[in-house]
C-alpha cells in the first residue's frame, strides 16, 4: 500500500516535471524561435540549430520520463526545492544587484553582506560589522573610482 | 624540449610567479574553507583575473585549481567533511588517522601524494596534448562534429543523475549556445532586441551563476534546514583536537617509502581516467583507492586509518585535474568542470583553447605548462609551511563564507562587464542551476553543452556543405561513422544498466552532495 503510494507520487512527480519542460519547449518551439531568428544559410538556416536542440530536449526529457515510469518509478525521487530560503537569498542577492545599478559597489556591499549574513542566522553583531567593514574595504579598493 | 625552456623563462617572471603564489594560497585558504571547493574557487577567481595578462591569469587559476583540491582534503581529514565527492575517499583513512591522533600524518601524505600526482599529471599533459593535436589537425569537420556529439553524450551519460536527464541538460546549454549572431549571416538569434545578447550570452555569468551562486544557494539551504554542522560544542572540541594533534610527529622517511608504490600506481590511475571526457577525479579518486585496497598487503588497514588511503585518493584526485586538460588543449573539449573553467578563462583573454592553439600560441601553450610545475612545486612549499594554520581555518563559520561568496559571485560578474544585466543573467542562471540540481539535472553537463555549442554548430554547418546535406555521404567518413556508433552503443549499454554506479552518479557535479558541515 505505501510502495504504490510511493510509486504514485513518483510518477506524479515526473509528470509535473515533464510537463513543465514539455511546455516551455512548447512555447520556444512556435513562439520564441518563429519570432526571434530570420534570414537563411547556406549551411544551416539560423532557425535549425535552436529548433533541433529544443526538440532534442523535448525528446530526451520525454524519453527520460517513459523509462522511469516503466521503471516503477524509481529515478524520479527528487530533492524538495527549498523555495524559503532560495526566496529569501535570491531576493537579497536581486537587491543587492539593483543597488549596485542605482548607487554602486558600495552600497551593494555595504547592503547585501549584512543581509545575508542574518538571514542565515547570524546574530553576532560584531561579527557582522567587522564582516562588512572588511568587505566594504576590499570592494573600495578593488573599484576605486568606479564607486 | 626548447620550447619547455622557453616557457619557463616566460613563467619564471616576478609578475607571474607572485600571481601562481597568490593563486595557490588563495587556492589553499578557499579549498580548507567550509562550503567551498574547486568548482566554486574557479568561477570565483575568473573575475579577479580579468585585469591581470594572459599568462599570469591562467597561471593564478592553474594554482588556485589545483590547491584548493589539495586544500579540500584539510577538511576531509580533520573535519569528515569532503569540500568535493573526490575528497570523500581521503574521509575513509584520513579521517580515522586524526582520531587516532596521527592527523599531522595524514595532512602531510596528502600534501606530498596530491603534488607528486599534479606533477606526473602535468607531464602526461605536456607529452600528449600537443601530438594529439596534431593528430585532431587533421580531423575534418565530419569527424569533429561526431567527435563532439560522442564526448557530450559521454559527459551527460556519467555526470547526472541519469542519462536522459543529462542529455536534456546538454541539450539545453546548446540551445542557449546559439543565442546571439548567426555565425554565418550575422543576423541576431533568440536576443529579444537586448543589445547586451548580440555575443550571445555571457560565458562568466553562467559559469558564476551556475557554479558559484547556486552552490551557495546549496549551502545556505543546507544551513538553514539544519544538515549543516553548526560549529559548536563537541564539534568544535573536536575539531580544537583534530588540530592540536596536526602538530605532533609528521611523516617519517620509512612511512614515506611505504607509500611510494602506491602513490606512483594512483598518478598513473589518475591520469589514465583523468584524460576521458567525463571521468574525472571523483572517478579517479574511488578507482585508484579500490585498487590500493585490492592490492594491501597483510597489516595494511584500509579504511580504518592506512596513509596507503589517503595516498590513493589524494594522488588520482590531483593526477586527474592536468591530465583532464589534454582533450581541452588537444580537440579544444572540455572534459571536466575545471577545463571547462578554464576554457571560459581562456576565452576571456583572447585565446580558444583547441587544436590550433599550438601554431597560433605555441610558445604561450609552453609557459601555461611550466607556470603548471612551478605551481606544484610552489603548492608543495606553501602547503608544508602554513600545513597548521591552513587547518586552523576550518574553524571560519559558514554564515561568513556564504555572504562573501555570493558577494564576489555579484561583484566578480559585473567586475567584468561593469553590466547589470549580466548581473541579472548570472542571478538568473543560479537559479535555474538550483532548480536544476534539486531535479537531478546536471550543471557542468549544461555548461559544457554551452561550451561547445558553437564549436559544433560550425562543424555540423561545414559537414552539411561538404556533404551536400546528404547523409549516405557519411559511409566516406569512417571515423566519424565508428564515433556515432560508438555513442550509439554506449547509448544503449547505459540505458540497460538502468542506473549508474553510485559513485558515478555525481562524478564532477560541485557538491552538494557528500558535504554536511
Amino acid at each position: 500500500m505505501r510502495e504504490n503510494k510511493a510509486w504514485r507520487g513518483n510518477v506524479r512527480a515526473t509528470v509535473i516535471e515533464v510537463g513543465l519542460i514539455g511546455l516551455f519547449c512548447l512555447l520556444v518551439l512556435f513562439w520564441v524561435i518563429p519570432a526571434e531568428t530570420s534570414g537563411t544559410g547556406s549551411g544551416l538556416d539560423p532557425d535549425t540549430m535552436p529548433t533541433v536542440t529544443i526538440i532534442a530536449l523535448l525528446a530526451t526529457a520525454v524519453a527520460g520520463a517513459v523509462i522511469r515510469i516503466l521503471h516503477n518509478g524509481k529515478g524520479s525521487e527528487q530533492a524538495g526545492l527549498g523555495l524559503a530560503p532560495l526566496f529569501v537569498h535570491g531576493g537579497i542577492c536581486a537587491t543587492g544587484g539593483a543597488l549596485l545599478g542605482l548607487l554602486g559597489p558600495l552600497a551593494c556591499t555595504l547592503f547585501t553582506l549584512p543581509a545575508l549574513m542574518i538571514a542565515l542566522g547570524e546574530r553576532r553583531w560584531v561579527r557582522i560589522l567587522a564582516t562588512t567593514a572588511v568587505g566594504a574595504a576590499a570592494t573600495y579598493l578593488t573599484f576605486g573610482e568606479g564607486l | 624540449m626548447q620550447d619547455l625552456i622557453a616557457g619557463f623563462g616566460s613563467a619564471f617572471t616576478p609578475n607571474v610567479m607572485l600571481f601562481i603564489l597568490f593563486g595557490i594560497v588563495l587556492g589553499y585558504v578557499i579549498g580548507v574553507l567550509p562550503g567551498l571547493n574547486r568548482p566554486v574557487a574557479l568561477a570565483v577567481a575568473i573575475p579577479m583575473s580579468y585585469y591581470m595578462d594572459p599568462l599570469a591569469a591562467i597561471a593564478f587559476l592553474i594554482g588556485i585549481a589545483k590547491a584548493s583540491g589539495t586544500g579540500g582534503a584539510t577538511t576531509a581529514i580533520l573535519l569528515n567533511t569532503p569540500g568535493e565527492l573526490n575528497a570523500a575517499v581521503t574521509c575513509f583513512d584520513g579521517y580515522p588517522l586524526a582520531l587516532a591522533g596521527r592527523a599531522k600524518k595524514a595532512l602531510e601524505v596528502a600534501l606530498y601524494s596530491s603534488v607528486t600526482g599534479d606533477i606526473l599529471g602535468t607531464i602526461a599533459l605536456i607529452f600528449l596534448a600537443g601530438p594529439l593535436a596534431l593528430v585532431a589537425l587533421r580531423i575534418g569537420p565530419v569527424e569533429m562534429a561526431s567527435i563532439l556529439l560522442l564526448s557530450l553524450g559521454f559527459i551527460a551519460a556519467l555526470a547526472g543523475s541519469s542519462l536522459m536527464r543529462g542529455l536534456a541538460a546538454g541539450m539545453l546549454g546548446l540551445f542557449l549556445s546559439t543565442v546571439g549572431l548567426d555565425i554565418e549571416t550575422a543576423t541576431p538569434r533568440l536576443t529579444f532586441g537586448y543589445v547586451e545578447l548580440l555575443d550571445g550570452i555571457p560565458l562568466l555569468a553562467i559559469t558564476i551563476g551556475m557554479l558559484g551562486l547556486t552552490e551557495m544557494f546549496i549551502q545556505a539551504e543546507q544551513l538553514h534546514g539544519g544538515l549543516k554542522r553548526t560549529g559548536v560544542g563537541d564539534e568544535q572540541e573536536e575539531l580544537r583536537r583534530n588540530i592540536d594533534a596536526a602538530t605532533e610527529d609528521g611523516l617519517s622517511g620509512q612511512e614515506l617509502r611505504q607509500v611510494t608504490p602506491t602513490i606512483v600506481r594512483s598518478s598513473l590511475i589518475g591520469t589514465a581516467i583523468g584524460m576521458l571526457p567525463g571521468l574525472g577525479p571523483s572517478v579517479a579518486s574511488f578507482a585508484s583507492y579500490a585498487v590500493a585496497e585490492r592490492l594491501a598487503k597483510p597489516g595494511d588497514c584500509f579504511r580504518r586509518g592506512d596513509i596507503k588511503g589517503v595516498a590513493a585518493a589524494e594522488t588520482a584526485d590531483n593526477a586527474a585535474v592536468p591530465a583532464s586538460l589534454i582533450p581541452l588543449f588537444a580537440l579544444g573539449l572540455p572534459g571536466s568542470v575545471s577545463a571547462a573553467i578554464l576554457l571560459a578563462a581562456f576565452m576571456i583573454h583572447g585565446m580558444t583553447p583547441g587544436p590550433r592553439i599550438f601554431q597560433e600560441h605555441g610558445q604561450f601553450m609552453y609557459a601555461v605548462y611550466a607556470s603548471m610545475l612551478i605551481a606544484s612545486l610552489i603548492m608543495l612549499v606553501v602547503g608544508r609551511i602554513g600545513l597548521v594554520a591552513f587547518a586552523k581555518l576550518t574553524r571560519v563559520p559558514e554564515t561568513i563564507v556564504i555572504p562573501v561568496v555570493m558577494m564576489l559571485c555579484i561583484l566578480g560578474t559585473y567586475l567584468e562587464s561593469h553590466s547589470i544585466f549580466a548581473v541579472g543573467l548570472m542571478l538568473g542562471f543560479a537559479i535555474l542551476g538550483y532548480v536544476m540540481e534539486k531535479l537531478g539535472y546536471s550543471r557542468i553537463t549544461f555548461l559544457i553543452g554551452f561550451i561547445i555549442g558553437s564549436l559544433l554548430e560550425a562543424a555540423v554547418r561545414q559537414a552539411l556543405v561538404i556533404t551536400g546535406g546528404d547523409v549516405t555521404q557519411l559511409i566516406h567518413y569512417p571515423l566519424a561513422l565508428i564515433l556515432l556508433g560508438a555513442g550509439c552503443v554506449v547509448g544503449v549499454v547505459l540505458l540497460r544498466s538502468r542506473r549508474p554506479p553510485a559513485h558515478a552518479i555525481d562524478i564532477q557535479e560541485p557538491v552538494s552532495g557528500p558535504r554536511s558541515k
